[in-house]
């Protein structure tokens, strides 16, 4: 995570997920599901999908970052490889 | 005669300041999909972000959920069993992309051989489109029917091998036979008399 690319207020939590790496059906699905916990946009950018949470809920500001970024993820795999997951650990 | 001497400068250390572990995989070696499955392996206990140029270098950034495991030690424990799981998922999705064809054939071939439209040693198939054309028409073919044997319900019934024989009709006969095989024994006893 570039730490320093994102700024971060109390209210407002930018995330830079590559789109090379994070496609954007698997960001939309996170973001939906992040839906009542705060207001979600995503920016087409040149290299990086930019996903804005605005009125971020007080209680998960700490997590919501971390999280959605997780989230992601496990959708990737859900989407990409449900067969070779059961198998694993 | 020079010494070698090993300049501890020059290890760069993967264990940042603020407790996470920073990975960096040369994607020829590593695959994406291998790093996603292995990323999703430790999902459960850390905070995982991925970075990088898929094409060239592939960068992991794994952050402890709990300050439990945040120590110096437990990170660099966590730091192997990732890369050890790393190799294992490579290994598994390499193998699954090479067995791709084959299991798809025997898969293909199962699924016809149940039907009774295949001989698997016969060489039916040479390649995946007239496999694909044959799964297309024997579907086709069950819709037909299936649509045959729909009641006035819409219940499908199929019994090719006869089997299903209403309550009625099986134990109509046996009451016959039953019939026929008592009534010759009081015949005789009344002849006996």
């Amino acid at each position: 995570m570039k730490d320093n690319d994102q700024k971060e207020t109390i209210s407002h939590i930018t995330i830079k997920l590559k789109k090379d790496l994070y496609p954007l059906n698997a960001i939309q699905k996170s973001a939906n599901a992040f839906k009542h916990l705060a207001n979600i946009k995503i920016k087409n950018g040149k290299e990086y999908f930019i996903v804005s949470l605005i009125k971020v809920a007080p209680e998960v500001r700490k997590l919501i970052k971390n999280e959605f970024c997780n989230y992601v993820l496990v959708s990737i795999n859900h989407e990409k490889f449900k067969n070779i997951n059961s198998a694993s650990k | 005669m020079k010494k070698l001497v090993f300049k501890k400068d020059k290890i760069k250390p993967s264990i940042s300041k603020k407790k996470s572990i920073d990975l960096v995989f040369d994607s020829k070696i590593y695959p994406l999909e291998a790093i996603y499955i292995a990323s999703y392996i430790f999902i459960d206990n850390f905070y995982i972000f991925l970075d990088g140029d898929p094409n060239s270098k592939i960068k992991v950034k794994l952050t402890p959920k709990t300050n439990n495991s945040s120590s110096n030690q437990n990170l660099n424990n966590t730091k192997e069993e990732f890369l050890n799981e790393l190799l294992n998922c490579t290994l598994r999705y390499r193998i699954s992309k090479e067995n791709k064809n084959l299991r798809e054939f025997i898969l293909g071939t199962a699924l016809l051989g149940s039907v009774g439209k295949l001989n698997p040693s016969e060489d039916f198939f040479e390649d995946e489109r007239s496999l694909a054309k044959e799964l297309e028409q024997l579907q086709a073919a069950d819709e037909i029917i299936s649509d045959e044997n729909e009641d006035e319900n819409g219940v499908v019934f199929d019994d090719p091998l006869g089997i299903a024989v209403p309550w009625e009709e099986k134990f109509k006969n046996n009451k016959e036979k039953t019939h026929s095989a008592k009534t010759p024994l009081k015949e005789s006893k009344k002849s006996k008399k």
